[in-house]
């Protein structure tokens, strides 16, 4: 139940601040609603990090449902629920950073990552593309058979 | 009443499973010439002196309990008066006189001191001990049994009593409170509410509460007792307060000598503790003496595999262990904390013997130092938080080129000769050698020939790098160590020209027929060599020219 700790985004301008404000961090954003047990289990691995990231991302949680002023333009609610239980995206000084992660969708994690390592991994890979001022990075792992695991 | 007997020896068995371990089994006739005396009554022993009879009890004990004596009795409910059972009981008015006698006796003298310390230095023990440390072996003895007393009777109290209230052995469990109730209450169950003020002296509001709930709804189905066996109850619960109170009295007294002898000690873990400490190593000295590490091995009850031992990871459990002040901690730490009390007490022994504090403070001090410890030990584990990751900024490498970088990787680079004897010669057989396992090893193109005579190995360049070095300080060493006089002679004969002091003799120059071939060869090397040889001739010419000679004519 730590997730609650994890600012929660209110509205679309919360979003947009907290995308712009941060300047030197890198923003991870988790759309998505909290009532699913998907969403609830990730959100409780983002708490557990969050700490540990601090210094280089800083964690937002964002209900899809309260705030569905992206959904049109990230395709929020498009997939299946189900196959997308939620949808992590990543920013950096306004710029939204792209992750190859296999899975054919570069824009957003969107599949369950339950080791904690593997996530931090991620985002520090992203945040050193960042740096270099790169747009899309290779994610440290393959996930491109994560939806045959899972089912 | 069948059922009853069964019941007590169902009870005695689980009792005296927790109670003395120590049920030693008596042969059939000695238990018949014991019982005697006990089944008619503990009169004969009137004659005795006090002290005897106190031996009596003491031996008797260790043979009979008493509990087993009332089981024996074949006509237990014909009995009227269960107290006589009591072997402590005829005894008290006895006890007590002693008690008040020996500590109004203690503020005249100052010599129990000394005469402790007396029967601390001779081991022997042929001197006559003072009688008042005998009695405060005694009471030490004594003190058990009353207990073992108290619980015998508690234990009938029990059962008799079950038929009026037997909810009440379950919400009291102490035996003193229970025995202390039924003699509020009687039987009297329907007014019980009568009696809640006198209960609260004694029990909280809570179990009082629960007591009358208990009791009001026991009423229905409660069973009268007749009067007689009221009276048989209320006896034996007069006889437990009774030695209640004797066991406050003894404990009061044995504080209020000990707080004579040991202070610090008593400060530290309690009076009772410190008796039994001080009984179980003879005296005080001992006790100083003592290491702190075998304090909570003393009193252990015994190590066979008999009996449970309420822990696992405690194999020590002695007087230390049933102290207070260690008792009712958390098993995980009780170790540690006896360990630590252990220490104290021993140093508190120790200041005790000297008698430079006292009244204690020195206790005093060490008990609060051991309470805060126990606090500190107490305390769950801080919960850290996570550390938070550096930032993974990118730094270029600090190893760049250089001379010296470089010359470090070319010394571990394959050398030129070995490249070539890892490649072939396209369309000519390669040669090989054979090494001293007998393994072939071919040597490819480092033998790379101008013609057909296996070639030279010169024609390659051999890499240098790996040649052995010498480094600065080992040369300007060398140099220092020439300069030493003494070895000078030596140095200069036989490690660097030698060579040339053979080619270089004098007389050799005068007969050169008289030398062998292979002299005359390198003399027209030495001959047409360059003048920085002669300077080294020239050096030695002089004294070394007969030894020269003599190495020649060897040749």
């Amino acid at each position: 139940m730590g997730s609650i700790f994890l600012p929660h985004l209110r509205s679309g301008w919360h979003v947009d601040q907290a995308i712009l404000s941060e300047d030197d961090r890198l923003v991870v954003i988790r759309f998505g609603r909290e009532e699913e047990s998907q969403c609830m289990i990730i959100d409780e691995i983002l708490y557990s990090i969050s700490e540990k990231i601090k210094n280089f991302a800083v964690i937002y949680l964002c209900n899809i449902d309260r705030v569905p002023d992206f959904n049109q333009m990230y395709e929020l609610e498009m997939g299946d629920r189900q196959l997308e239980p939620f949808t992590i995206m990543f920013f950096h000084r306004n710029k939204h950073m792209m992750c190859d992660f296999g899975t054919g969708n570069n824009n957003k994690l969107n599949f369950m990552i339950r080791d904690k390592q593997e996530l931090i991994d991620i985002i520090e890979t992203i945040y050193r593309g960042a740096k270099k001022g790169k747009g899309l990075v290779v994610s440290p792992r393959d996930y491109s058979s994560i939806r045959k695991f899972r089912s | 009443m069948e059922d009853y007997e069964q019941d007590l020896l169902n009870d005695f068995g689980s009792d005296d499973e927790n109670e003395s371990n120590d049920e030693i089994e008596i042969e059939p006739s000695n238990q018949e010439q014991e019982e005697l005396p006990q089944d008619t009554d503990v009169q004969p022993t009137t004659d005795l002196t006090f002290e005897q009879k106190l031996d009596d009890i003491i031996r008797n004990h260790t043979l009979h309990n008493s509990y087993q004596t009332i089981l024996n009795q074949s006509n237990i409910e014909e009995l009227s008066d269960l107290t006589k059972f009591s072997k402590i009981l005829p005894l008290i008015p006895d006890i007590k006189a002693k008690i008040t006698e020996y500590s109004f006796e203690k503020e005249e003298d100052e010599d129990y001191w000394e005469l402790i310390n007396s029967l601390q230095n001779d081991n022997d023990n042929n001197e006559p001990q003072s009688n008042e440390y005998k009695f405060i072996l005694m009471i030490n003895e004594l003190s058990t049994i009353i207990n073992q007393e108290i619980s015998t009777f508690y234990a009938l109290i029990k059962l008799q009593y079950k038929v009026v209230f037997p909810e009440l052995e379950s919400l009291i469990i102490n035996p003193i409170d229970y025995t202390k109730i039924i003699c509020i209450i009687k039987q009297d169950l329907t007014n019980i509410k009568q009696y809640e003020a006198e209960l609260k002296k004694f029990i909280t509001n809570e179990k009082v509460l629960i007591i009358i709930m208990a009791a009001l709804q026991q009423v229905k189905s409660q069973f009268e007792l007749n009067n007689q066996d009221l009276d048989k109850i209320l006896s034996c619960c007069l006889l437990v307060l009774e030695l209640d109170d004797l066991l406050h009295q003894l404990s009061t007294f044995i504080s209020q000598k000990l707080s004579k002898i040991a202070p610090n000690i008593t400060a530290i873990i309690g009076s009772i503790t410190t008796s039994q400490l001080l009984i179980a190593t003879g005296s005080l000295k001992q006790l100083a003496l003592t290491q702190a590490c075998n304090l909570p091995s003393i009193g252990v009850r015994d190590l066979s595999s008999q009996t449970k031992t309420k822990s696992k990871n405690i194999r020590q459990t002695g007087y230390l262990y049933h102290s207070e002040l260690v008792k009712y901690l958390p098993e995980d730490i009780q170790r540690s904390v006896m360990r630590i009390v252990s220490g104290k007490i021993i140093l508190a022994a120790r200041i005790d013997l000297s008698r430079s504090n006292p009244n204690g403070e020195f206790g005093d001090k060490y008990r609060q130092e051991i309470d805060q410890k126990i606090e500190k030990l107490l305390e769950p584990p801080q919960n850290q938080p996570d550390k938070a990751l550096p930032l993974p900024t990118e730094q270029k490498s600090k190893k760049r080129g250089g001379k010296r970088f470089r010359k470090m990787k070319e010394r571990f680079q394959m050398s030129e000769l070995r490249k070539a004897q890892n490649k072939m010669e396209f369309g000519k057989q390669e040669e090989s050698i054979v090494d001293g396992y007998g393994e072939e090893i071919g040597l490819g193109m480092s033998r790379r020939s101008n013609g057909s005579d296996g070639g030279r190995v010169g024609a390659i360049k051999v890499n240098t790098n790996t040649n052995a070095k010498m480094s600065k300080a080992m040369t300007v060493r060398l140099q220092q160590s020439n300069k030493l006089p003494g070895i000078q002679k030596s140095h200069s004969i036989f490690d660097e020209d030698f060579d040339s002091i053979i080619l270089s003799n004098p007389a050799n120059k005068t007969s050169p027929a008289s030398n062998g071939t292979t002299t005359t060869s390198s003399n027209n090397g030495s001959t047409s060599s360059t003048s920085t040889w002669f300077g080294g001739i020239t050096n030695h010419k002089d004294d070394d020219s007969s030894n020269g000679l003599k190495r020649k004519r060897t040749d």
